[in-house]
């Protein structure tokens, strides 16, 4: 544990860290574009069971039924046929960190991913191209029964389990790009945190896109059995390339009687990927679930983690940040579910819009009939940046209960005169006065991740402030 | 009764209510109210599998025999009803 | 005589209108024909149950009939009264007439006042943006025209009134108002008709338009009975340095949709929107509201309050919308509900899109029952838990009570929510 540690400094050459270009290792590539015959094959390299294959092909099927939707960003860009659908770097998925190809090593390097080996890291697992290549799950963990498997692995290895949950919370015919993701689904996390167990570190997955036209199609499946906890990292970056990529992930979290479950992420795609992911969590009796969500990358994006309170007790958190530069569309949000009474719910979110940018807060908070003594509040600020910047809000609110309370408020500001005069006055430059209160404004997000991560955070902001990224 | 073969639905009105009757793989007959609980999507147009029909806008299931949702974004029951065969025909008891 | 081209043109020879409003009229027809009923597939129409709504059933308008109730407001400039869907009556005193003020039955100022009414009506409100509105466009009956010219003020309100006695029939009336530059009144419409077993199809659709520092209160009393299916559109086009201020107040309808659009279009124009509605049984209200600044150094500042008993239900949906030229707006929105019964609910959808920086720009909605401490707090001090709670509710509706420009119409609204909550 001697040996210097790399480290991550984001500021000095983004390019040169986050815009390589590692040479292309495929074993199958498969053809470019969706049809029955690239699906079946998908599911056949993986060797997947039938049932598997059928939901595959049934929600292929779906997600040609379905149009896209008319709301939110502009997707009609989007060309379905000139993307790859699967990807499979290498044969064997890597067991220890000396199993793991040198090239992804040096990517793991650039993203700072040796540090946090050594410094917290129970379990690494990260998708490289389209399927998970390197796991290390600490042996405590597994002694206690805690699974942490890219999702395919989990599915061979846990096929019960797997089958009893997958899709339960995120139909494929939900919407048509969580149709296409169970069409051709490929890696993602697969979590089982067995009664009474707490994983006091972090589990964390590192993404990337690595090849042009490479559509990342994860599927991740958390289960917190009772009284568990845990807490699941996802941090996303990518290279720039010229042609647009497709992310569309689905998260499904379950989270069982008196668990808590939180998942971070934070999503730093390059500004030329569309990145449509549903998440969506259901929690059970006293159980807690918070999402923390921070978009600072893609072209577009558009995602809105939902909590279904199912049972009395329940909680459900949304704290989100999201930043848009040039050219980029933040379409982005949260959904409070209230199916049960005494359940509560809060979403904040923070956005900033920079250079033209677009940011989109797009919520909900429905209480069902019954579901009475219900408290949900929403809180959404809006930072323009500059003249040339939007900023929306589309907070619904559907009340079939009335012994509740629900609150939703939201400001649209700029920085205040005030504050940068005052910060230039003591001889700050305008940047940075600038930077300083952005990240300001940003803090309630930025003290809830892990401390490499708010650094890490505060350095985009940084870069972006100065305009040298995308 | 001949109208609706096996693993099939249909959309009937019965006195100004929409219902989905159902002729199931198992052979019997179930009648479930036709409107999703999630939102107002005609489960009829959706697919049955085994004891469960799903609704094809966003794909919540129900189960048949007692209407509960067995898969998100529907949380709350729809309304199933009595169902009797008699000479080739099929009764709903509302 | 059911909905048809026919009757529209029967209407327009009824109402001895010129030409070019029965050309106007076939327009709309004309699109009624085209547009289909509106879906909840529409994120407009997506909360907003239109089942049990049968266009058929409806005759195209309602004859005067049935006696008239008593006048509501007593002290106003000048009184309108309509009848079913006939051209009203009104007596403009020679002082106002002096002042070259106009208040008319709408046909009558299209005959009489043909260009000044050609250049306003439905250039404010769309009569093609839904089959709702251009049935409105087709078949509007009857209605006010308002002129009030040049730096003239109008102490007292103008006042009209819209009975319908009848059920079974549409009746449609429009408002337009021009307010002169400089301008200053307050203008009341009253719609108002007794609760019938039949239902029938109401609009109340209203233009404003402000001119150059004109001053205009607009107040609309909502009290059909609750057999009325009820769509408006309002929309107010305020200029520069105008001020106008409008007061919704939803009582009646069992199922009261409308639109509420302020287009804040000169600098320095300002707008208030303030609403308030009860809902009791089974009704259902719906507003769709929209603030836009069009350019910079305007104001607008909305509150919209609903509470509701029994069964019944609300969807509130407002956007403000700042252009991107729109400096230094001032914009404020807010929805509050207060949920009297369990079986009660509200939908609060509050919206922004800001395309500028220099803005100020807040809003809120908030849903909540009776609060047990204030009526723990009423009934320690020995008032009875329904009086408590018609305390609660009067304070609640209190802010926007308080923006109803006329002391008259502030107690007819206080006295039927008082009987309402009794």
């Amino acid at each position: 544990m001697a040996t210097t540690v790399p480290q991550i400094n984001v500021g000095d050459d983004y390019k040169e860290k986050y815009g390589f270009f590692d040479p292309e290792k495929f074993v199958f590539k498969a053809k470019r574009g969706l049809n029955e015959e690239i699906v079946r094959e998908i599911s056949f390299m993986k060797g997947e069971p039938e049932w598997m294959t059928k939901m595959r092909l049934r929600s292929l099927d779906i997600f040609r039924k379905k149009p896209m939707p008319e709301w939110g960003a502009d997707l009609s860009v989007i060309d379905f046929e000139n993307i790859f659908y699967f990807l499979k770097s290498t044969e064997e998925q890597g067991k220890s960190w000396d199993d793991v190809p040198d090239d992804i090593k040096r990517t793991f390097d650039r993203l700072g991913v040796p540090e946090a080996e050594r410094k917290f890291l129970a379990g690494v697992s990260a998708q490289y191209e389209s399927e998970v290549v390197y796991h290390s799950l600490h042996k405590e963990l597994e002694q206690k029964g805690v699974i942490f498997l890219d999702t395919d692995t989990a599915l061979k290895e846990h096929p019960e389990i797997f089958k009893e949950y997958f899709g339960t919370v995120i139909p494929p015919a939900d919407n048509k790009f969580s149709a296409l993701n169970t069409a051709v689904w490929s890696g993602g996390s697969f979590i089982y945190v067995p009664k009474g167990v707490r994983v006091d570190i972090p589990l964390q997955a590192y993404f990337r896109i690595n090849a042009e036209n490479m559509g990342q199609f994860e599927r991740t499946l958390i289960i917190c059995d009772e009284d568990s906890f845990v807490h699941y990292i996802e941090g996303c970056t990518a290279p720039i390339y010229t042609t647009d990529s497709l992310h569309s992930a689905v998260v499904e979290i379950i989270v069982k009687k008196g668990a808590r479950c939180r998942y971070t992420t934070i999503q730093n795609w390059s500004t030329n990927v569309f990145n449509l992911v549903t998440k969506r969590a259901v929690a059970y009796q006293d159980a807690t679930m918070e999402w923390v969500d921070g978009n600072l990358g893609s072209q577009i994006t558009m995602k809105y983690p939902s909590v279904y309170l199912m049972e009395p007790g329940a909680k459900g958190d949304v704290l989100s940040i999201a930043f848009a530069g040039k050219g980029q569309h933040q379409d982005a949000g949260g959904k409070m579910v209230h199916v049960a009474p005494h359940t509560t719910s809060t979403i904040t979110s923070k956005s900033i819009s920079k250079a033209g940018g677009r940011t989109s807060y797009r919520g909900l908070v429905k209480v069902h009939k019954g579901a009475h003594d219900v408290k949900s509040f929403v809180k959404c600020d809006a930072l323009l940046l500059d003249d040339d910047s939007i900023s929306d809000t589309y907070p619904y609110i559907e009340c079939d209960e009335n012994q509740v309370n629900i609150g939703h408020e939201a400001t649209v500001s700029k920085v205040s005169d005030e504050q940068l005069f005052y910060l230039m006055s003591r001889g700050i430059p305008l940047v940075e006065a600038e930077t300083m209160i952005v990240n300001g404004f940003i803090e309630p997000f930025t003290k809830e991740l892990p401390l490499e991560y708010a650094v890490e955070l505060n350095r985009l902001i940084q870069l972006e402030m100065e305009g040298s990224v995308g | 009764m001949n109208d609706v073969p096996p693993d099939s639905q249909k959309l009937v009105d019965v006195e100004s209510t929409p219902i989905c009757l159902v002729h199931a793989e198992d052979g019997d007959w179930y009648a479930i109210n036709d409107i999703c609980s999630h939102e107002d999507f005609s489960l009829s147009m959706g697919e049955v599998w085994g004891l469960e029909i799903e609704c094809p806008q966003h794909g919540s299931r129900f189960d048949l025999r007692t209407g509960k949702p067995n898969a998100l974004p529907a949380v709350e029951p729809v309304a199933v009803y009595q169902v009797k065969v008699e000479d080739e025909h099929v009764y709903v008891d509302l | 005589m059911s909905f048809s081209l026919k009757a529209v043109e029967e209407l327009a020879s009824l109402h001895g209108e010129p030409e070019w409003v029965r050309v106007r009229r076939r327009a709309s027809w004309a699109a009624y024909e085209r547009l289909p009923m509106p879906s909840r597939s529409e994120e407009e129409w997506r909360r907003t149950n239109l089942k049990g709504l049968d266009l058929a059933v409806f005759e195209a308008w309602e004859p005067a009939n049935g006696g008239a109730p008593a006048d509501s407001i007593e002290d106003a400039a000048a009184v309108l009264r309509q009848r079913g869907s006939e051209p009203g009556q009104v007596d403009v005193g020679p002082e106002l007439s002096a002042k070259g003020v106009l208040f008319m039955p709408l046909s009558q100022a299209a005959r009489e006042h043909s260009e000044l009414v050609e250049q306003h009506l439905f250039k404010g409100v769309d009569p093609e943006r839904d089959k709702l509105s251009a049935l409105h466009g087709a078949l509007f009956s009857g209605g006010t025209f308002l002129y009030v010219p040049n730096g003239v003020s109008v102490e007292k309100p103008f006042v009209s009134q819209f009975w319908s006695s009848g059920g079974g029939a549409a009746v449609l009336p429009h408002t337009l108002i021009v307010a002169g530059d400089g301008s200053q009144f307050n203008y009341i419409d009253e719609f108002l008709s007794p609760t019938l077993e039949t239902p029938s199809l109401t609009s109340g659709s209203v233009e404003v338009f402000a001119g150059r520092g004109a001053n205009v209160g607009y107040v609309s009393l909502q009290r059909w009975g609750n057999h009325a299916w009820q769509f408006a559109d309002q929309k107010v086009i305020a200029e520069q340095e105008s001020t106008v201020r409008v007061v919704n107040v939803g009582l009646g309808g069992r199922f009261a949709k409308t639109r509420v659009e302020a287009v804040l279009h000169g600098p320095g124009a300002s707008a208030e929107l303030k609403g308030l509605f009860f809902g009791s049984g089974g009704q259902f209200f719906d507003y769709h509201t929209l603030q836009s600044h069009v350019v910079g150094d305007t104001t607008s500042d909305l509150l919209f309050k609903g509470a509701l008993r029994d069964t019944a239900r609300s969807v509130y949906a407002g956007l403000i919308r700042i252009e991107k030229g729109a400096r230094r707006s001032d914009a404020y929105q807010a929805n509050r509900n207060l949920l009297l019964s369990k079986s009660a609910n509200a939908y609060s959808i509050p919206m922004l899109e800001i395309m500028n920086n220099d803005v100020r720009c807040t809003h809120g909605a908030t849903i909540a029952p009776v609060d047990p401490e204030h009526v723990f707090y009423l009934e320690s001090r020995g008032i009875p838990r329904a009086s408590a709670e018609r305390m609660i509710v009067h304070g609640f509706f209190g802010q926007v009570l308080d923006r109803i420009p006329v002391g008259q119409a502030r107690e007819l609204v206080e006295s039927e929510l008082e009987a309402r909550l009794g």
